[in-house]
């Protein structure tokens, strides 16, 4: 068995910077040095062994001189080094020399100190081979009534796991066992003793269980732990058994030890869907989440209960729970929060709606209090959910209103963006909430402090004021948050006036500066003064200072849909114009300004056409732009909520989907006929985890030999050398196997041939193969382990090397082909979010820009063919990517299996003027964390691209 | 809950050290660890990690990780307990917590996370366990090797002795005028055994405990020899070891050892072969009174011979106290009620051959006095700030016979040795664990009672709880005829008793 596929207990990393000792000085410390030496050569030792080399000269020098030593260190040492070091000749016969070390592990096992006992013990659950067992068995069963229950404890474990690999050994271990287990006090022993049983003799350990149930709850928690195994495993193979265990469980269920009760709960659900169990295995879970204090532990228990949601029957329960629920919003985290929080707003019903808001509004102003890194986030989901809420029952949005209103001044731009958004859609969709909704936010206007903000909240009142008051009042404010206009004759009077400030303010009038209206200017003498004088210019006026003209753009636009709805409500053409004039002179003077050189950022040419525009149309009040302005916008917004709706609903279907309905044709089982091995439908939670883990749930080979295995055949050699050898590479998760073929192609003998591999990128070879003779024309299989620790583009190359029995001639040597391993095995499709793509984007370091080479005329088609060659998944949504336009861009990610998560952006066109066959054009650009990542992934695209040249051609 | 691995990682999260618990490839928990650095989030406020397969729980302890893998399934309460507990074990040997203090101490680690998880599951230790399970300081291999150097100095002695004597008659022999070559002979016959002895000390001193070349398997001639022998060599040894300044704990415990041991091999096993086993624990008031007394009995058969594998025992109960007797669940139970005949429910069917079965149980339970065995009467006077004790024992019952009995008295701490006045057998006085050992050898009827008298500083109640782990040597009244189709069987027998808990709160 080579070293990478034997079980592995120890792993040591040394920095192998100084030269390491040569087997031949070790040697000489076990032999000749004194305890300190023998212990330090001992350890050097064991680090090589698990380093991989291979030192047989060493077990004999350790067997006679290392052995008989007394010392505890060494004693311990030596158990680690028997470890590790292979006991079996390469045929798997046992090594003659394990036959001393069998010799010394039963006298150790009749040690008059228990510890020594104890540990010779627990070392030989680690034992595989029964040669090396046997002679030790009467020693090992004299160690079950040992005084000290270390040496109890330890015996159980090594009597379960010898019992477990050769129950020839000790056939009579389940019994050995439970009677030990009836006169056992120490609540480790009967843990492990126990434990055995549940494993080894279950009806043993139930008539164990039945003898005690009732004391169940007196036990110590690690006992309890392994009971509550126990009945999961009974009530899992044996469905009929459930009713005995559901009592001692709900008693655990109110255990002192919270693991317990954690682990009850989950075994409770198992047992019986009955709305009282799940309703108490929910509250257990809840009660942990708000009692334990640790993150890890909320967040565990959260996905529990969000997978007890999962289950239709169960979600009714649930929902009685909301409130319990939101008890956990009293934990600082923010993850918690935001799992909590979806939670409840997935279990909310009509009538508990209104308490939940209760909740969030509640919690909303706590956030008041508290600042924190975190609280401008946590406001955020609140927000949302509050939303979210408001959306699903519309009854309670008017009370939620004015709760959300309050964030518009906020500080924090994120959550009153989510607050505009809300406010957009609620007065869209809610006619009867409009004049709550604007007289809110004519209330708050003054209070906002982000240019978003002030935009959006622009664009909201433009779009719904009807009223001529609300209009005169949306002026009025517009007028007050630009201060004195025209702005530019304003500023410059500013800029002159400044002297006369600086006078009054030496002059000691302190009160007029603050009544002034605020200058740009920064000269003052008093730069306290001079700051408080920048904070009162009146807030758009300093955005268009700054020179973000934007915000003024979308203003006018807003004054435009005002002003003409002015006119259609006020038949006065007197008011008409002078309402007309006033938004025409506000656009003007923005432009004016945005053209003296004033702000800091002269106006773009876009903004200046979009206000240009407005006033043209305000100059010319055609029907048709009229009709734009009011009715084609406000159009547009309820196409684009409806396409949200639609979405969410398919989201919401696709989730639904899932659910598993019986079909009509659906074969019924009874539960009589079914035999024991297909009613573990559900399998053994604990096993499947442990053998996941494990990872011994290879994938199934699902082809036949012949597609797939003769496809990874690398050939190394070519047909006419003396040796000839072709690998098959097999991938697994973390490592490759490479299974070397060798044929020896003459008719010498061949001796001492090795196969020498080297590795390129960050694979390392875990063991050098050994060397071997061959005969004439014989072949043979060599096995190579190579760990992957990253996905990179890696290779392998190597030669064989061998001498020919007989000639005097030098080693020869046959250089073997490379092998390139393919980094596409590593990478799986994943998805992520819009904003964690941009985050990503911006964060990480490394970027690869590939030019498009193809042949591929159509630019979906070449999407396709990327994304199936790269493995990566497209996040730009189909629809953003239908039509045809001539150019595309799209969004793609993937992640390793190593956690490397990998982005690229593909920006393709094809060009009109060079006719319909031309190719694609553009560039791909790549972005991962390292470099090599990135290297690998353009290598895949420049190759993959240029081959699907080749079936065209 | 299934911890898989235990690993310490440095800053970055590479696996400096890490133990499995379970069977697993190299190539698996390496490439389990080679992804660790990559999932580990920094920034959020949690610290565990779940892939498809397993999870990451870690926790962060200034330049290095404590991380453990477990299954998904596994109970995170129970895994961040565990988690705590590791964390909590690193700085007890790397003061520094760097990568190279890791890597100096990685062989001290992995003992210590060894006692921590076993085959994946939590065990129930400390920190101060912990320290003793790896410490590995056993007072019983102390005493064992006592005894050993013991032996060999009285073996080397007999051995010079006899050399003398063998001089001597060498000399006489010369005198009487023997030839000479005779006497090389045999000279350097003796060289030979000098230097054998010290290997096999049982062929100068035959009666003695077999020595170390097979120290735990003994194989004297038969147990009750055995026994007196190593107790004479423990009081011999025992005094001579305190001479030398050496701690001598608790010698009952090898003793007591020895004969646990010794009992399941046993003496000449016949065709049938039956132990009587009790085991007795009792905690007494301090002023006399008894709070509790637990006996624990069961007969054990073991048929040897497959020709009494069908056999029925006739046991006879003489006791007229209140004893619970149980039987096998496949003990004829009505017929052991009606006749007291033990016998398997099918009668067609034999007992399992070669294997001991608890064929009878009993418990006995009682709260009067006089069913205790042997009552300690502890008596302390407070006199200024010194406090006089007066410790009484008395066998209560005459017909039994108590061997190596010890009596260990709690001492305050940090006042020194106890001044012994008066005492009847053998005193020791244990600093380290702060207690005084008074050792009988042999109580039965001809020395019923006696006393220990000693002064030191303290309080009453430092005193208590007395504990006295004794070995009693018994017989439990039980005849025993074993009938197989109304035909006796010859068989053999074997009563044990020993002490769980003797205890004077």
């Amino acid at each position: 068995m080579s070293l990478a596929e034997q079980s592995c207990y120890t792993l040591i990393n040394v920095p192998m910077d100084s030269e390491p000792l040569t087997e031949m000085q070790l040697r000489q410390d076990l032999e000749k040095g004194d305890v300190k030496t023998k212990i330090d050569a001992l350890k050097k030792t064991i680090q090589m062994i698990l380093n991989g080399e291979k030192m047989p000269s060493l077990l004999m020098t350790i067997i006679r001189f290392v052995m008989p030593m007394q010392d505890h260190m060494i004693k311990k040492l030596l158990l680690v080094f028997w470890e590790v070091v292979p006991k079996t000749l390469p045929d798997g016969k046992l090594l003659q020399e394990m036959i001393l070390v069998c010799d010394a592990y039963r006298k150790d096992l009749q040690h008059p100190n228990e510890f020594i006992r104890g540990s010779t013990l627990r070392f030989l659950c680690k034992i595989k081979e029964p040669e090396l067992l046997e002679p030790l068995m009467p020693a090992i069963r004299q160690c079950l009534e040992h005084r000290h229950s270390y040496v109890r404890r330890n015996a159980v474990l090594a009597i379960y796991t010898i019992f477990r690999n050769h129950d020839f050994l000790i056939p009579d271990a389940p019994e050995l066992i439970a009677n030990f287990l009836e006169g056992e006090q120490d609540m480790s022993c009967k843990r492990n003793a126990f434990m055995m049983l549940i494993h080894a003799d279950q009806d043993r350990a139930l008539n164990y269980l039945s003898g005690c149930i009732d004391q169940v709850t007196s036990f110590g928690d690690i006992l309890q732990l392994v009971i509550v195994e126990l009945i999961y495993k009974v009530c899992h193979a044996n469905p009929s058994e459930r009713a005995r265990f559901i009592r001692c469980i709900y008693n655990l269920l109110n255990s002192s030890s919270p693991a317990v009760r954690y682990e009850a709960a989950g075994t409770l659900v198992t047992l019986s869907s009955a709305p009282t169990a799940i309703k108490a295995a929910a509250s257990c879970y809840i009660e942990l989440i708000v009692k334990e204090s640790d993150n890890n532990v909320k967040l565990i228990v959260l996905d529990r209960l969000i997978a007890l949601k999962e289950v239709p029957a169960h979600e009714k329960i649930l929902q009685d729970l909301v409130m319990d629920i939101l008890r956990v919003l009293a934990a600082p985290d923010l993850e918690v929060r935001k799992k909590t929080l979806q939670l409840a707003l997935e279990l909310i019903t009509s009538r508990s709606i209104e308490e939940m808001v209760l909740i969030l509004k509640k919690e909303v102003v706590k956030t008041n209090n508290v600042e924190h890194e975190d609280t401008g986030k946590y406001r955020q989901i609140l927000v949302r959910t509050l939303h979210q809420c408001s959306v699903k029952f519309p009854d309670v949005a008017p009370v939620i209103i004015p709760v959300l209103m309050e964030f518009l001044g906020d500080q924090n731009e994120l959550a009153a963006a989510d607050v505009l958004v809300f406010m957009r859609e609620a007065v869209q969709r809610f006619e009867q909430l409009r004049p709550l909704v604007l007289s809110k936010l004519l209330e708050v206007f003054p209070t906002i402090k982000a240019v978003k903000i002030h935009r959006a909240a622009f664009w909201i009142l433009g779009e719904y004021c009807t009223s001529g008051e609300d209009i005169q009042q949306v002026m009025t404010l517009v007028r007050q948050s630009l201060g004195e206009i025209p702005i530019v004759d304003d500023e410059m009077k500013k800029a002159a006036g400044e002297v006369q400030d600086e006078e009054i303010q030496s002059g000691g009038a302190v009160q007029r500066l603050v009544t002034a209206d605020g200058t740009y200017a920064t000269q003052s003498a008093l730069s306290t003064s001079s700051v408080r004088k920048k904070d009162e210019m009146p807030p758009l006026r300093q955005y268009l200072m700054e020179g973000d003209f934007f915000v003024g753009a979308a203003l006018s636009t807003s004054l435009t849909k005002l002003a003409l709805r002015y006119i259609h409500l006020h038949k006065d053409a007197k008011k008409q114009n002078s309402f007309i004039a006033e938004s025409m002179l506000i656009m003007a003077t923005m432009i004016h300004l945005g053209k003296s050189g004033l702000p800091t950022k002269p106006i773009t040419d876009d903004d200046v056409d979009r206000i240009a525009n407005c006033i043209r149309v305000l100059a010319d009040r055609s029907d048709f732009m009229n009709d734009i302005f009011n009715k084609d916008c406000r159009g547009s917004l309820s196409l684009m909520l409806a396409a949200k709706i639609e979405e969410e609903k398919a989201v919401q279907e696709a989730a639904e989907k899932k659910v598993v309905r019986v079909h009509a044709d659906d074969p019924v089982s009874f539960t009589q006929l079914i035999n024991r091995t297909d009613l573990g439908t559900g399998e053994n939670m604990f096993e499947l985890t442990l053998s996941q883990a494990l990872g011994m749930t290879n994938k199934k080979d699902s082809d036949p030999i012949g597609s797939t295995k003769l496809n990874k055949v690398t050939q190394l050699t070519g047909f006419s050398d003396p040796v000839y050898a072709e690998a098959y590479v097999n991938v697994n998760q973390y490592d490759i196997v490479l299974d070397v073929l060798i044929v020896n192609q003459t008719s010498d003998t061949l001796q001492n041939l090795t196969l020498e591999l080297a590795t390129l990128g960050d694979l390392k070879l875990v063991e050098k193969p050994q060397a071997m003779t061959m005969a004439p024309h014989d072949f043979c299989n060599i096995k190579a382990n190579v760990k992957v620790a990253s996905t990179e583009n890696g290779i392998i190359f190597g030669n064989i090397v061998y001498d020919v029995s007989g000639a005097a001639s030098d080693r020869n040597c046959v250089v073997l082909n490379d092998i390139h391993i393919d980094i596409m095995d590593y990478i799986v499709p994943a998805t992520c979010t819009d904003t964690e793509f941009r985050q990503m984007w911006a964060e990480f370091e490394w970027e690869n820009k590939v030019a498009v080479n193809t042949n591929i005329t159509d630019l979906a088609e070449y999407l396709q063919h990327l994304m199936k060659c790269t493995n990566m998944k497209c996040l730009t949504p189909e629809k953003a990517l239908s039509g045809d336009c001539g150019f595309m861009a799209a969004n793609m990610y993937a992640r390793s299996i190593f956690g490397e998560d990998v982005l690229s952006n593909i920006s393709i066109e094809k060009p009109a003027h060079l006719g319909k066959d031309s190719p694609v054009q553009g560039h791909i650009r790549i972005r991962a964390k390292s470099q090599g990542m990135a290297l690998s992934m353009g290598d895949k695209i420049n190759l993959s691209q240029k081959k699907s040249l080749r079936p065209g051609a | 809950m299934v911890l898989l691995a235990a690993a310490v990682c440095n800053k970055a999260g590479k696996a400096i050290i890490s133990r499995q618990f379970v069977e697993m490839t190299r190539s698996r928990i390496e490439g389990l660890l080679a992804a660790f650095p990559k999932l580990m989030n920094s920034g959020k406020q949690h610290t565990f990690v779940e892939t498809e397969s397993v999870r990451y729980v870690y926790q962060p302890m200034e330049k290095l990780y404590m991380l453990l893998i477990t299954t998904k399934a596994s109970n995170i309460l129970e895994d961040l307990e565990t988690l705590r507990l590791f964390a909590r074990v690193i700085p007890e040997y790397c003061r520094n917590m760097e990568e190279t203090d890791i890597i100096d101490q990685s062989f001290q680690l992995i003992f210590a996370f060894d006692e921590i998880v076993a085959l994946g599951y939590r065990e129930n230790v400390n920190l101060a366990q912990i320290r003793t399970f790896t410490e590995m300081d056993s007072h019983e291999e102390k005493v064992f090797q006592a005894v050993r150097q013991t032996q060999e100095k009285e073996a080397k002695d007999q051995m010079r002795r006899r050399a003398k004597e063998i001089q001597q008659k060498q000399r006489e022999m010369a005198k009487g005028g023997r030839g000479s070559s005779m006497n090389s002979f045999g000279s350097s016959s003796y060289s030979r055994n000098d230097t054998s002895s010290v290997i096999d000390s049982s062929i100068i001193e035959p009666t003695s405990k077999p020595s170390y070349t097979a120290p735990s398997k003994p194989s004297g001639p038969s147990k009750a020899l055995k026994l007196s022998t190593k107790k004479k060599d423990v009081d011999s040894f025992v005094g001579m070891l305190e001479s030398e300044g050496e701690r001598v704990v608790s010698v009952n415990k090898t003793v007591n050892n020895a004969v646990t041991k010794a009992s399941t091999p046993a003496i000449d096993q016949e065709g049938v072969h039956i132990t009587v086993e009790e085991k007795i624990s009792v905690t007494a008031g301090r002023d006399g009174g008894l709070q509790n007394l637990e006996v624990h009995g069961i007969v054990q058969l073991k048929i040897n011979d497959d020709k009494f594998g069908r056999i029925k025992l006739a046991v006879q109960n003489n006791d007229g106290r209140n004893v619970q007797i149980q039987t096998h669940p496949n003990v004829d139970k009505r017929l052991f009620t009606s006749s007291s005949i033990v016998g398997l429910k099918n009668p067609d069917k034999p007992f399992p051959l070669n294997q001991d079965i608890g064929v009878l149980k009993w418990r006995f339970q009682s709260q009067e006095e006089s069913a205790m065995p042997l009552s300690i009467n502890c008596w302390p006077s407070e006199n200024g700030d010194k406090c006089d004790v007066n410790i009484e024992y008395e066998l209560e019952q005459d017909e039994i016979e108590l061997e190596d009995v010890l009596i260990s008295i709690p001492c305050p701490t940090g006042v020194g040795a106890p001044v012994v006045g008066d005492c009847d057998g053998d005193y020791s006085y244990d600093s380290r664990k702060a207690t005084l050992q008074w050792s009988l050898p042999v109580i039965d009827s001809s020395n019923k009672s006696g006393s220990l008298e000693f002064t030191i500083a303290g309080h009453p109640d430092d005193f208590f709880p007395v504990k006295s782990p004794l070995f009693l040597k018994s017989l439990i009244l039980k005849d025993v005829v074993t009938v197989d189709g109304q035909e006796p069987v010859k068989y053999s027998k074997e009563v044990l008793l020993y002490v769980d808990k003797y205890e004077i709160v």
